[in-house]
């Protein structure tokens, strides 16, 4: 989906990518057209039910896709000007970690038990970073301290067992940070902690992004969190990205049925009901997806037409975009 | 209407397809089950099966190869004198042949003793052992007693095995008070016994109690034992809290009755699985144990003790411990393959059991 | 970490305690003791030689105290005399202790060189020509019987090939001899440190610490061998003293298949001669060299795992 009129260039671009995966019953496609852009400190959060290819995009983008089974089929992913896709194994490495980093989901196994927290964040700055060993300490206990780890020095040397969850999804915040990403990318990175070490992390994060300029990508099923963090939002279903448009115009003036109906299911405080809403039936196989728009079965405005034929996107607003055969 | 009558009249052989064959024997382990029923059926109806009488010694057929063997000459332990020329007289044999046998240092007239090997024939399919004993018998015979001494220390460490899982998951219902900790004595029990290596320790029981049948099968229940009673009692833990035990607490069912009508049938799979999967390692140890002389005592023909046997005369009469051998190999291999494949099939959750 | 060790040091004696409580009550339980210091089948002791045999084990004295004279001696290194060779038992140990531990380190080479990487390399190239050569090796490791493995390679490598001596320990070293042992030994062990270390490493490629390890940008290779091995290793290693424990059987029947004149055949040769000294011997011996390979085990597993250590 094309962004609003720029100025300067996206910081990435992401453009028909499909990533699809060979399973004994069919070939899954995980990801099946999605386009979006990112602008230079800009949070876009991607919304969807589990399923709707959102770690999977995730994952190509960082080209982690197991080979074997999965495959990018199609699509081009700009990072500062050069096609990730395009890039050798090794070269992809040497981007991975200094220009797109990431935050994955649970900080419990996200840290290797064996080596400590000291060795593991100056990983990425010894192999990224050419500058002298004493240096690399250094940074990494400067890196410590931004992401607020108390008595930097002497945890330095801990194990991540010794350390509560809260503290290590930090330091796998600080790894993500330590080379100065163009992107950073947080997987759920709350969905594990405490509600009250949340809205710390979350804040953390926005802080960091202040300070240094990085964009983000937020992946997410939460509302709450997408209301917080991000500038725009894309909602995905299915492996397709079904509405963009920046964080107000998706919440006053959905345009795309799961949409309304994501944001109808979310409980809110001031209304009294009897039952919480549900969106009815289930998401497609993705093996076999219908011909036609992939919500089609579940859509309570569903016509002829959206059986026949996938809707293309339609412009609602200015930058906001929605794939619903309803705007034709 | 002419063409339907005839149709109907056409006959109901159904032949099934290659893809269908492909799919039983795909889903099913059609190979294991097989091999494993032949030799069950074998072994049990043994006197049926075996066309002599495995003790019956027959001393100038000793060392007969299995049916396809061919050999140079006769069956006898010949002296040769050495000759020049090759000679029709048996007593001698020409200088290049000798130097062709091997006696590289022959000279004429020395004498040198070859051992011939004789021929086999299908009147001895596996060939005849040391004392002209029938191969094939004993080794049908073998896999008889392989059979009965794994049935009955299976069966018997089983039933303990799982008694004592059943017991140690439930103690905490049957006693109120001590519960708890029988369930961490037996639990170490069987921790230790874990630790203990089995074939030392049996060696050391036949030298206190001597080499005696029961001794074995008291031996070989032990180790069957081990297996059960950590797994059955994994599976009591999470059965206890179902809802039907629930209920039949409520109506008033002692634990025992609860115990063994309710959740014994849920352990059953686990059971059924690692029973499948012990007894290929009790054959195995009751191999080494007869192989080592501590099993089954001869004559009794025991496939381990037929190796050791064959042992001294593997130069010259392979087969005597290749046979058994094989034996041991095959339902070993085919009880792990069907054990693999119940486990998969009945309790996933076993695969870290090694 | 040394409070850890010393712990473990003390848990060693004790089991060593109880080793000694049970063999020891195994030669009483069948009554008078003397009855298995006599051959079976044998020639039998003189009247007088059974009374001197009672005075020496103190039978006069009530068990508890046979016990600590016993163990007093055996403390000392005074276990008593074979009685086929009439020559001190613990003599006849050390005889033969020098060659088992020779087979035992080449079986435990030939074990972790062959499954270690096989087990790697399964499950690195997963469905590759080495997955299914590693499968079959673990399959055919446990399932063929050690002694078999033995005769077999007799069989092939020497009676019908010649290219391998047959056993035996020779005099002087030569690696010739010890390959087909060794490899006796070794073999159903390699097959479990295959398999073990096979899905150690798969579960752990499959980590998350491993995703987000490549997320950094470190590079397959050193991913796989700092971060995925390291503690995919974990697992094999714990299992380093059952399979020195499997040895201890194993030694018995590859030694016996080979005539290697190391501790197994001892045991083999004892049982055959009803020699209860000797066995007794070995049984200490052999829960002794247990527990200690135990104790080093779980100080290497706690050195390598620092949950361990630290939790």
């Amino acid at each position: 989906m094309a962004a609003a009129d720029t100025s300067e260039a996206p910081v990435l671009k992401v453009e028909n990518l499909r990533t699809y995966f060979r399973t004994r019953w069919g070939e899954v496609k995980a990801v099946d057209g999605v386009s979006f852009e990112l602008r230079k400190g800009e949070t876009l959060g991607i919304v969807g039910e589990s399923g709707s290819g959102k770690s999977v995009t995730m994952l190509s983008m960082m080209r982690l896709i197991p080979m074997p089974p999965g495959r990018i089929v199609e699509g081009s992913i700009t990072l500062d000007g050069e096609d990730l896709l395009q890039l050798s194994e090794s070269e992809m490495s040497k981007v991975r970690g200094s220009k797109i980093a990431l935050i994955i989901q649970d900080p419990m196994t996200s840290l290797n038990p064996v080596f400590s927290i000291g060795n593991q964040v100056t990983e990425a700055i010894r192999i990224h970073q050419d500058i002298p060993k004493r240096s690399v300490m250094e940074k990494a206990l400067e890196v410590l301290r931004k992401v607020n780890i108390p008595a930097a020095e002497s945890r330095i040397r801990d194990y991540p067992h010794q350390l509560s969850g809260g503290m290590r999804q930090r330091v796998v915040g600080a790894i993500g940070i330590s080379c100065q990403p163009l992107v950073l990318i947080a997987d759920e990175p709350t969905t594990s902690l405490d509600v009250t070490i949340q809205a710390q992390y979350l804040k953390l994060l926005r802080d960091l992004q202040q300070e240094s300029g990085m964009s983000m990508i937020f992946i997410t099923h939460d509302f709450g969190i997408v209301a917080k963090m991000c500038d725009r939002v894309a909602v995905m279903y299915a492996g397709k990205i079904v509405e963009v448009g920046s964080v107000r115009d998706i919440f006053n003036k959905p345009s795309h049925p799961y949409t309304e109906a994501l944001l109808a299911s979310v409980p809110k405080m001031e209304e009294d009901v009897d039952r919480l809403y549900a969106i009815e039936g289930q998401p497609p196989l993705l093996h076999d997806l219908p011909v036609g728009c992939s919500f089609a079965d579940r859509c309570p405005y569903v016509m002829d037409r959206c059986r026949e034929e996938y809707p293309p996107e339609f412009p609602v607003d200015e930058g906001h975009y929605s794939a619903c055969w309803r705007l034709a | 209407m002419a063409e339907v009558t005839s149709n109907l009249r056409r006959s109901r052989l159904v032949v099934p397809s290659w893809g269908q064959i492909g799919y039983v024997l795909r889903r099913w382990p059609v190979g294991p089950i097989v091999i494993l029923v032949i030799l069950i059926v074998v072994g049990a109806f043994a006197p049926l099966f075996a066309p002599y009488d495995p003790l019956l010694i027959d001393l100038p057929a000793r060392n007969t190869p299995p049916f396809w063997v061919e050999a140079e000459t006769e069956p006898r332990l010949v002296a040769q004198r050495v000759d020049k020329l090759s000679s029709e007289d048996r007593d001698k044999i020409s200088l290049r042949d000798a130097r062709k046998k091997g006696f590289t240092e022959a000279e004429v007239g020395d004498t040198i003793v070859l051992t011939v090997r004789p021929v086999g024939s299908f009147s001895h399919l596996f060939g005849t052992d040391q004392t002209g004993r029938d191969v094939l018998s004993r080794w049908i015979f073998g896999a008889r007693v392989s059979l009965m001494v794994t049935a009955v220390s299976l069966t018997s460490g089983l039933v303990i095995g799982v008694a004592m899982g059943l017991i140690a998951g439930y103690a905490d219902q049957i006693f109120p008070k001590y519960g708890k900790h029988l369930d961490e004595l037996i639990m170490r029990i069987v921790e230790i016994t874990f630790a203990i290596p089995t074939i030392l320790v049996a060696l050391v029981i036949v030298i206190v109690f001597g080499k005696s049948f029961f001794i074995l099968l008291a031996l070989l229940a032990f180790v069957a034992w081990n297996a059960f009673p950590r797994n059955v009692r994994a599976e009591v833990l999470t059965l206890k809290t179902s809802d039907y035990v629930a209920l039949a607490k409520i109506s008033g069912a002692s634990s025992f009755r609860i115990l063994f009508v309710h959740i014994f049938p849920g352990v059953i799979n686990t059971v059924l699985v690692i029973a499948t999967l012990r007894v290929g390692q009790l054959i195995l140890i009751e191999a080494i144990l007869s192989f080592l002389g501590a099993g089954v005592q001869p004559p009794k023909p025991a496939w381990g003790a037929m190796v050791a046997d064959g042992r001294e005369y593997l130069g010259d009469a392979w087969w005597i411990a290749m046979f058994p051998g094989m034996g041991i190999f095959l339902v070993v291999v085919s009880l792990n393959f069907l054990g693999d494949w119940m486990r998969d099939r009945f309790d996933p959750r076993l695969r870290q059991l090694d | 970490m040394s409070r850890f060790i010393i712990r473990r040091i003390s848990y060693m004696l004790v089991t060593m305690m109880v080793a000694t409580l049970l063999v020891f009550s195994l030669s009483r339980i069948v009554g008078d003791p003397r009855l298995l210091y006599v051959q079976e089948g044998g020639y039998g002791l003189s009247p007088e030689a059974w009374d001197a045999l009672g005075i020496k084990l103190h039978l006069d004295k009530p068990v508890a105290v046979q016990y600590l004279y016993w163990l007093k001696d055996a403390v000392r290194g005074d276990l008593g005399d074979s009685m086929l060779d009439r020559k001190p038992v613990v003599e006849i140990m050390y005889d033969a202790t020098g060659a088992t531990l020779q087979l035992a380190f080449f079986g435990w080479m030939f074990a972790t060189l062959v499954g270690i990487p096989l087990g790697v390399l399964s499950a690195v190239k997963r469905g590759s020509v080495w997955d299914y050569m590693g499968r079959g090796v673990a399959l055919l490791g446990q399932t063929l019987p050690v002694f078999w493995v033995g005769i077999m390679g007799i069989l092939v490598f020497s009676v019908q090939l010649g290219w391998l001596p047959v056993g035996t320990r020779p005099e002087e070293f030569s690696l010739k001899h010890y390959i087909m042992p060794a490899i006796t030994l070794g073999w159903f062990s390699a097959a479990g440190y295959l398999r073990l270390t096979r899905s150690a490493m798969l579960d752990v490629m499959d980590s998350e610490y491993v995703k987000l390890a490549r997320a950094k940008g470190v590079n397959a290779t050193m991913v796989l061998w700092k971060h995925a091995f390291r503690n995919a290793i974990i697992a094999p290693l714990t299992f380093s003293s059952l399979v020195l424990a499997g040895f201890i059987t194993g030694a018995i029947v590859t030694e016996t298949v080979f005539s290697w004149p190391g501790l197994g055949r001892l045991a083999f040769t004892a049982v055959d001669d009803n020699d209860f000294p000797v066995m007794v011997g070995l049984m200490l011996l052999f829960t002794f060299m247990f527990l200690i390979v135990n104790l080093f085990t779980d100080i290497l597993y706690a050195y390598v795992d620092p949950r361990i250590r630290y939790g």
